[in-house]
């Protein structure tokens, strides 16, 4: 057991950015990926320390499950601005994310469970080439975040109206980097700018829950995710601009990751089947602008906002947004062991067209899934599910960027886990 | 038996692989709408302002951003638009940024090299230089081939023959026309003429001289010929005034904001600032030393003379035989020289009659006019009413015309952003003129480009 622990982490310290509405992301466990991520009142499964922790409660013996998606998101951009041919296209990069998950639960007493996850519930990753439309806009954006997630839960089973399970967390953001490189077209020749920068400490936040089942086959659930603001630091690259610019310098900036909540509704109609319906809500408006602030004065960066030229101030003006999940889950094809799944969310964008830019070209989307489980043994299952997220064709104009054009946006995530029950 | 389940599990994941799809939608809009005008073919006629000459030099990084290439690329024709793009720094010497803070600039003597003369014939037929007789050329009176292909010519001008085909200027009498009718444009935007005052202008007088009004009155009437017989939509531009130029007007309000020199209300002179006291500078006019007055202007390249007066290198213009150099002066002293004599009145004469010849052929061709000259007056009186916060205001931004911000940093040439603004004056004229639906160019979104020494 100990050496799976360590391979997990190992992998951890590999996992790269990913891509999602906003920068969140939803795969956290390859069973819920199965339901698309409706799940936070569905309880009988590790990876409830993401989806509701009040699920914990009354989880029975020792729960593992290890998994990892793989986010393959591909964006194209076809040009409006006056700075590249109308129409002219441009694909961003194509880049595959690896996004693991890993979760625990021992049952401590009867009625309390505690758990532990680790899973990445944040991340970003575009990049473009080098002399594209809107390099001075962005040529590169990334963010890495690992959460590392301590949850118990507690039952209460005779309330005399249903029974209820409540649960608690600490989200602590244990692992993180930020990447942002742009071109700077203000200058002949062109230079750019990158920062590079790490988590400069933990950063903190939790999550609540509680789950209500008034009968055996209903559960509603709601489980709250308190927002984190966490600090990256580190280093500025000026490249070929001579004039007005260091050659490096120190900088940092803060990102205050979204709250959210869930209200679930989950029922068993007929046995074997299994319905869920989500709804989320995202607290986007806290990401309203991305300040940079470096440790000296840099003229040429000079503005009204910020005279010695120490900070640059980019406005996001996200707005909160919402998803509607639903998913289903049926085990009885006739086919011992196994459990099949399916899924269908839609996905409101948190940008409003004048603030969309190629660091993160989202648009509405609708995401399909499919995903099983095959119970190879009492204890092992193994679990794979598949997501398609197809965002709607999205026209910008007179966007801040200046980056006006049409984005058209896909991803496909395959992922594939291990549940051990004991 | 648990092999086929695993061969059932592995079919599902193929075919959910299989079921995701591709990339599926193409950009449709509706084609830019271009009322009486036809844009499919549009070649631009000009001169340096044409080319996207920036900072004293013809390079890629300021072609890509020359109205005409803008104009194109807002008409949906951008595919068609070809230019002849010279590697940077470029050529003509392109003055460079070497500090922000206190500004300094140097030349770079590096030279670019022409990259794409295998796609010519060019639509952008912009030559830095050109004058309004190479275009209809009769009589070969401009002798065109000569300053085009003789090297040892003292007019020498290599743009020519990177921007014209060989074969037109093969020809024993060329002319700018004959490319453009080959072409055989639909659309044509023409701004010629500068040059016929400008190189007065800025040599202070002692350079090229005038065409004179009536000779360009002739000269145009013959090119608007030359380009209504090509059955083509005609866009004109007329002269910006030469006193709207920083080249000529800047150094002298700079001097004064600086305290550097002063108008003395009294005796109507400026005066230079020491601390002894003030005096009154003097300048040299055609030989004679003359005092400076209100409608004497220092040209930008005067900049390093008072560098060099401040210095303490030069004695300063405050006796008669240490006059202002003649070629570093626009002096246009109106109360006191007759009209022949006056540099100033000799070119804002020339100017206001052009651009009465062009309002008038324009009009009579059915030819689309942009008036430049009022935009550009408009622009500079509104700044001088208020030169921290004056200018020309557009999608945000406060435009100024000076260096670095309308125009690029030899004070004659428009900037990248400059030529988004002559765009967008273009674009509402067409709009107006052939009913036409061209939507303009933010600002804003294009980059200002300054030219930078390099590490």
């Amino acid at each position: 057991m100990r050496r799976i622990i360590a391979t997990v982490c190992l992998i951890f310290l590999g996992s790269s950015s990913a891509f999602a509405s906003g920068f969140s992301i939803y795969e956290a466990s390859v069973r819920a990926n199965g339901m698309l991520g409706a799940f936070s009142a569905y309880a009988d499964h590790a990876s409830t320390i993401f989806y509701n922790p009040a699920g914990l409660g009354g989880m029975e013996g020792l729960n593992i499950s290890a998994g990892a998606s793989i986010i393959a998101p591909r964006s194209s951009f076809r040009n409006m601005t006056p700075l590249a041919p109308h129409g002219a296209k441009y694909e961003m990069k194509e880049q595959e994310f690896f996004v693991p998950n890993f979760y625990a639960t021992y049952e401590i007493t009867d009625g309390l469970t505690a758990g532990l996850g680790v899973y990445a519930e944040f991340g970003l990753g575009t990049e473009w080439d080098q002399d594209w439309a809107g390099r001075a806009s962005s040529t590169k954006a990334s963010i890495e975040t690992i959460t590392v997630n301590p949850a118990v839960g507690y039952e209460i089973a005779n309330t005399g109206i249903g029974t209820i399970r409540l649960g608690a967390g600490l989200r602590a953001i244990a692992h993180g980097t930020v990447e942002l490189a742009r071109a700077v077209t203000d200058f002949t020749p062109e230079g750019s700018f990158s920062l590079e920068g790490d988590l400069k400490e933990p950063a903190f936040g939790y999550n609540l829950g509680i789950m209500y089942s008034p009968l055996q086959e209903v559960t509603l659930g709601f489980t709250y995710r308190s927002s984190i603001e966490a600090e990256f630091e580190g280093e500025a690259e000026f490249n070929n601009l001579a004039v007005g610019f260091p050659e490096t310098a120190r900088g940092g900036t803060k990102i205050e990751f979204p709250a959210s909540y869930v209200v679930a509704l989950n029922v068993k109609p007929i046995p074997n089947l299994t319905l869920e319906a989500d709804y989320l809500w995202w607290g986007w408006s806290s990401y309203d602008e991305l300040v940079i602030n470096f440790d000296q004065p840099i003229p040429a960066l000079a503005s009204p906002e910020s005279p010695d030229g120490s900070r640059i101030n980019n406005p996001r003006n996200f707005e909160d947004s919402y998803q509607i999940r639903f998913g289903a889950e049926y085990s009885q094809f006739g086919v011992e062991g196994l459990t099949l799944r399916g899924g269908i969310a839609y996905d409101e964008n948190p940008i409003p067209e004048r603030d969309v830019d190629p660091t993160l070209p989202d648009s509405d989307r609708i995401e399909f899934s499919g995903g099983l489980t095959y119970a190879v043994s009492d204890h092992i299952e193994i679990d794979a599910a598949y997501i398609f997220i197809r965002a709607n064709q999205r026209k910008v104009e007179d966007t801040r960027s200046g980056i006006d054009g049409v984005y058209n946006t896909y991803a496909n995530i395959p992922s594939l886990g291990i549940t051990l029950n004991y | 038996m648990l092999f086929n389940k695993h061969i059932a599990i592995v079919s599902i994941l193929i075919l959910m692989f299989a079921l995701s799809c591709d990339d599926y939608s193409e950009l449709e809009e509706d084609p830019v709408a271009s009322g009486e005008a036809d844009f499919s073919t549009y070649i631009a006629v000009g001169n340096s302002l044409t080319a996207g000459f920036q900072s004293n030099a013809l390079y890629e990084s300021a072609q890509k951003f020359s109205y005409p290439n803008l104009l194109a690329r807002q008409f949906h024709a951008m595919e068609q638009f070809t230019q002849p793009l010279i590697s940077d720094p470029g050529i003509g010497g392109r003055i460079e940024l070497t500090s922000i803070n206190p500004l300094g600039t140097t030349t770079n003597q590096q030279q670019g090299q022409p990259i794409n003369q295998g796609e010519k014939p060019f639509e952008n037929l912009g030559v830095p230089g050109a004058v309004l007789v190479d275009y209809a050329n009769p009589n070969n009176s401009g002798m065109l081939k000569e300053r085009a292909t003789d090297p040892s010519h003292p007019a020498f001008n290599p743009f020519y023959s990177i921007v014209l085909e060989e074969s037109e200027l093969a020809d024993d009498a060329p002319k700018i026309h004959d490319q453009v009718a080959k072409q055989e444009p639909t659309f044509i935007t023409f701004w010629l003429g500068n040059n016929d005052v400008l190189g007065f202008v800025t040599s202070g007088g002692e350079g090229q001289g005038i065409t004179p009004p009536s000779q360009f009155a002739q000269l145009y009437g013959a090119s608007a010929q030359l380009m209504a017989s090509t059955g083509a939509s005609v866009v004109v531009y007329n002269i910006p005034d030469v006193t709207s130029i920083p080249f000529v007007f800047l150094l002298r309000s700079q001097l004064e904001q600086r305290g550097a020199i002063t108008f003395n209300e009294t005796s109507q002179s400026y005066q230079l600032v020491t601390e002894q006291g003030n005096f009154d500078i003097f300048i040299n006019v055609d030989g004679t030393p003359q005092v400076m007055r209100q409608d004497d202007f220092l040209l930008l390249r005067a900049q390093s003379y008072f560098a060099q007066v401040q210095a303490g290198n030069v004695p300063p213009p405050i006796q008669p035989q240490n006059a202002i150099p003649d070629n570093l002066v626009l002096d246009g002293n109106l109360a006191t020289q007759g009209v022949p004599d006056s540099e100033l009145e000799q070119a804002a004469g020339a100017v206001a009659q052009y651009n009465a010849s062009i309002q008038d052929i324009a009009s009579s061709s059915g030819f689309a006019l942009v008036d430049v000259n009022n935009i550009f007056n408009q622009i500079i009186a509104n700044f001088q009413s208020n030169p921290e916060s004056g200018g020309y205001q557009t999608n945000g931004l406060t435009l100024q015309p000076v260096p670095g911000s309308l125009f690029s940093f030899d004070g004659v040439h428009i900037s990248n952003r400059g030529a988004a603004v002559v765009t967008n004056e273009t674009i509402d004229v067409i709009n107006e003129f052939f009913g036409a639906g061209v939507e303009r160019i933010d600002v804003s979104d294009i980059p200002q480009g300054l030219p930078v020494v390099s590490e």
